[in-house]
């Protein structure tokens, strides 16, 4: 274990925590910008500066290490300067869209500028134009949004080991470049972004975030159980949300958790149970289908055997209703034709 | 002088009943105790050196998970120096409080607004009935635990149901 | 079959007298009233459970809609309020110019309270001329805000923008002109024969009592109590004005109206101040996270576009702190308790509402006189539903 001073009170750490982790530990919050909980630790912002005592420059506390008596200021008056200036730099070329931007009202962006209330950043367009393309067209990629923190690469390469961002070229010329045969549309990436630089292209319908209203549920995909919540508004989907404090998945979806929401409201799912008559459907109820369909698997096991059923269930059914649903082919059926999706 | 007279009477009279005093925002507060309570409130509004006699207004604020739920404050004013104090009591849920509108007037209708909409329930009190809201009407709004739109609003509203005072 | 001797007379909620939906219950014998209950809770809104759940910024119009026939001093009470909690100054002019709106809120209250009053009693004329003088005060609303009745100019820090040259021209015309409108109401009135005999010793209250049920107001310095809020509790730079206020002696109707008759004129008074020394400067405070941006700032620097989408999804961020305030409206005194939790929207807000304890001295004032004088009184001490209900 290793103590140090951190803004006068002193805080005990394994070793190997950063100072950032210690800081948090202690209490003590340092505003960050490229820092995300699961990712390695990225320094392209340097937001997170603090003073050593001992250290001319200061240094990203995101990445250092701690060391036994260590003295860190996290707030001066420099530091407060120099963090607003790292932030102008940032602000300078970011181009005017909070009205029509998808992220305004949660975008870290945003919260970090009023948080330090910056003033006076005239915009001042880029020299170099950086291109829109995108290799997935689930995902729409604003390139003049982007503040090339450089979170959408760690996530990929560091979170999901794919690896189909990099950032290319120097200063002026950086950009971010996609391989389009690695990307897996897994939205990654899309969690990540602090602005809106990265956007969703799925849905129609677009709200803001304090109009949406937002429900826990597990995803239906497989047995995994992830956690996300489905953002709704006027009662319908318009995307998902995750956390990365909750769930089995800690933030992170596949591709069909956070694509595949399209399926809840569509128009051709069927509201009422229906059955063929003189070849044409109509609409029964659930007493009655249900009655027809026990009826009609009683009247084929006793004409031709059990064998002639079979059952197919999949993953998007609970543990306890798939163990519902064999018993209820070998116990009640009585056959042993019962499979599951997985195994196909 | 002669709000530290004030004090200094009831302090003598009542040794308890004074748990706090501080000044929040150039304000003078006094935290009071349950015990003799009313009685405390009769020597601020009828002592000779420093009168409360205007109560200007009466209000409580929820305090939900903390037990004693309710905090009940009370305004005064005293138009001989033209000074405010405030009086605060702690109140757990459904503990009955003395009413203080047989020392002021204008605590009859500021009681029944408390009760009507915090649920704190006052003894004493020369009819004590709901004001705002109408006679059957179910909780209490301004609780913590009370949703904004109401119960039942997305239910169709049947006026029949309600009933009023006559 | 049980003989009552008193019969029960309902002043029902839609009653053309009652400045709103009151409605009271009269018990009379003959023609005099034994007892009198009022009945209140027909206009209530749920204002102080709204404000739960709305940033500062955003609660400013639901205060407009209080005391809704003097809307902007309302929104002076709020401001004021927040300001103390937040521990902000406002500069000069932006104190000014709300002088200027609150007091021309309160000549507006005053020319609805002088011609429902006086239309109620029977002197159909007065009303016509009261809105005549009050359409002007609409008129310089519309000019600074947009809205005739709430004009919600207020804005936490300041006020929303500047005044329009045109503005200063309308006020300096509408106080170029009112003291010959208020001579008008006086030669109407105030030595009326018929008026003096259906106002005077009607009504009365001693100052002991009107200060024991809470009175506040006009109608407390009918009584003879010198108390009034302005210079008590001195605010937005009130004490550079000079300007008196007026006291009565007997506490009956005829006192309440004299009392609001001079409140015309020292109201007159204070805003011919106000306008004449009004001082050059900015109208917000220079603060990043409380003043928005101005819209041409905002179409070409990034920082301030960001900052007024920011103050106005979020706003400003109150301390755990509690205050009370008090300012004074045109029926009384309009207090606002504020609890901060460290959020960007109140723990709770508590109003204080003068009228509604006005209301509750309806009982105390109409019991031993006639149906006819209840309307006289209900006149005089001039509620307005809005405010009650909240």
């Amino acid at each position: 274990m290793v103590r140090l001073t951190i803004d006068g009170s002193e805080v005990e750490v394994p070793e190997g925590t950063t100072i950032l982790q210690a800081a948090e530990k202690a209490g003590i919050r340092i505003p960050t910008l490229c820092y995300h909980k699961r990712l390695p630790p990225i320094e392209s912002c340097n937001m997170c500066i603090v003073e050593i005592e001992g250290e001319e420059e200061p240094v990203n506390s995101c990445a250092a290490p701690v060391s036994e008596g260590l003295v860190v200021t996290t707030n001066s008056k420099a530091l407060h300067e120099e963090r607003t200036a790292n932030l102008k730099k940032i602000l300078k070329h970011h181009p005017l869209d909070c009205p029509v931007c998808d992220k305004a009202g949660e975008c870290e962006l945003q919260d970090i500028v009023y948080e330090f209330g910056i003033e006076d950043v005239p915009y001042e367009p880029r020299k170099v134009k950086r291109d829109d393309a995108y290799s997935t067209t689930l995902i729409r990629y604003w390139a003049d949004r982007c503040i090339l923190c450089g979170r959408c690469v760690a996530a990929c390469s560091d979170l999901k080991q794919i690896g189909a961002l990099e950032i290319q070229g120097e200063d002026e010329h950086a950009r971010i470049v996609v391989d389009p045969d690695k990307c897996k549309s897994c939205g990654e990436c899309l969690m990540v972004c602090p602005t809106g630089a990265l956007t969703e292209n799925l849905s129609k319908y677009k709200g803001r975030p304090w109009l949406v209203k937002r429900v826990w549920t597990t995803c239906s995909y497989c047995g995994c159980g992830c956690q996300f919540q489905l953002n709704v508004l006027d009662n319908r989907v318009i995307g998902i949300t995750t956390d990365v404090d909750v769930g089995v998945n800690r933030g992170s979806v596949c591709d069909k958790g956070r694509f595949g929401y399209e399926y809840i409201g569509d128009e051709s799912r069927l509201k009422k149970p229906l059955i063929k008559e003189n070849g044409a459907l109509r609409e029964a109820s659930w007493e009655e289908a249900l009655d027809t369909v026990a009826e009609k698997f009683k009247a084929i096991r006793d004409e031709h055997g059990p064998d002639a059923i079979a059952g197919l269930t999949s993953a998007k059914c609970t543990n306890e209703e798939n163990f519902l649903f064999q018993k209820f082919i070998r116990a009640v059926i009585g056959t042993n034709n019962v499979d599951h999706c997985a195994r196909l | 002088m002669s709000y530290k007279n004030v004090i200094q009477t009831i302090h003598k009279k009542f040794p308890d009943a004074v748990v706090k005093e501080t000044v929040n925002k150039g304000q003078r507060e006094i935290t009071l105790a349950r015990s003799q309570f009313y009685e405390t409130m009769r020597v601020l509004q009828d002592n000779p050196d420093l009168p409360y006699d205007l109560l200007i207004d009466i209000l409580g604020i929820d305090y939900t998970p903390r037990a004693p739920r309710f905090d009940l404050l009370y305004i005064l004013l005293s138009t001989k120096d033209f000074s405010r104090l405030i009086v605060r009591i702690q109140a757990e849920e459904g503990e009955e409080i003395p009413s203080v509108s047989s020392i002021w007037h204008s605590a009859d209708w500021g009681e029944r607004e408390v009760y009507d909409l915090m649920g704190i329930p006052f003894s004493d009190h020369p009819d004590l009935k709901r004001i705002l809201t109408w006679k059957n009407f179910e909780g209490h709004p301004l609780r913590k635990d009370f949703p904004l739109e109401g119960k039942d609003f997305d239910k169709p509203f049947d006026p029949e149901t309600i009933e009023d005072y006559t | 079959m049980a003989e009552s001797k008193t019969i029960t007379l309902n002043m029902g909620p839609h009653h053309p007298a009652t400045h709103g939906v009151l409605r009271i219950v009269l018990e009379l014998e003959g023609e005099t009233i034994v007892n009198a209950t009022p009945r209140i809770g027909y206009l209530h809104r749920g204002i102080e459970k709204l404000a739960e759940s709305r940033n500062y910024q955003q609660i400013i119009p639901l205060t407009d809609r209080l005391d809704y026939a003097s809307a902007s001093a309302n929104n002076m009470g709020y401001c004021v309020t927040v300001e103390n909690l937040m521990g902000i100054e406002v500069p000069k002019r932006a104190q000014y110019l709300r002088v200027i709106m609150a007091e021309l809120a309160r000549i507006m209250g005053h020319h609805l309270w002088i011609g429902t009053h006086a239309l109620d009693i029977g002197a159909m004329s007065v009303v016509f001329y009261a809105f005549r003088d009050r359409e002007m005060i609409m008129n310089i609303n519309e000019e600074i805000s947009g809205y005739r009745l709430t004009p919600t100019f207020f804005r936490i820090g300041g006020v929303a923008h500047d005044a329009t040259p045109k503005f200063i021209e309308m006020v300096r015309d509408f106080v170029k002109w009112f003291p010959k409108g208020l001579d008008g109401y006086h030669k109407l009135l105030t030595e009326n024969k018929i008026w003096t005999t259906r106002t005077m010793d009607i009504g009365t209250i001693s100052a002991e009592d009107a200060v024991n049920y809470g009175l506040t107001g006009p109608s407390l310095r009918g009584s003879g109590v010198a108390y009034d809020l302005r210079k008590a509790f001195p605010y937005s730079s009130y004490d550079d004005f000079d300007f008196q206020i007026p006291v009565g002696d007997k506490g009956d109707v005829y006192d309440r109206y004299l009392v609001r008759m001079e409140e015309f004129s020292q109201s007159l008074k204070i805003i011919d101040q106000a306008i004449e020394n009004l001082p050059e400067g900015p109208v917000n405070v220079d603060n990043p996270w409380i003043t928005n941006p101005d819209l041409d700032e905002v179409q070409k620097d990034i920082s301030a576009l960001i900052r007024r989408f920011m103050i106005h999804i979020k706003g400003p961020v109150a301390p755990e702190e509690e205050v009370y305030t008090a300012v004074e409206g045109a029926k009384g005194e309009l207090g606002f308790y504020l609890v901060g939790d460290g959020s960007e929207h109140p723990y709770r807000l508590k109003i204080r509402s003068p009228c509604f304890y006005l209301a509750s001295a309806l009982p105390r004032l109409m019991v031993g006189h006639m149906v006819a004088d209840a309307i006289a009184i209900i006149g005089s001490i001039d509620v307005v539903l809005g405010e009650i209900d909240r």
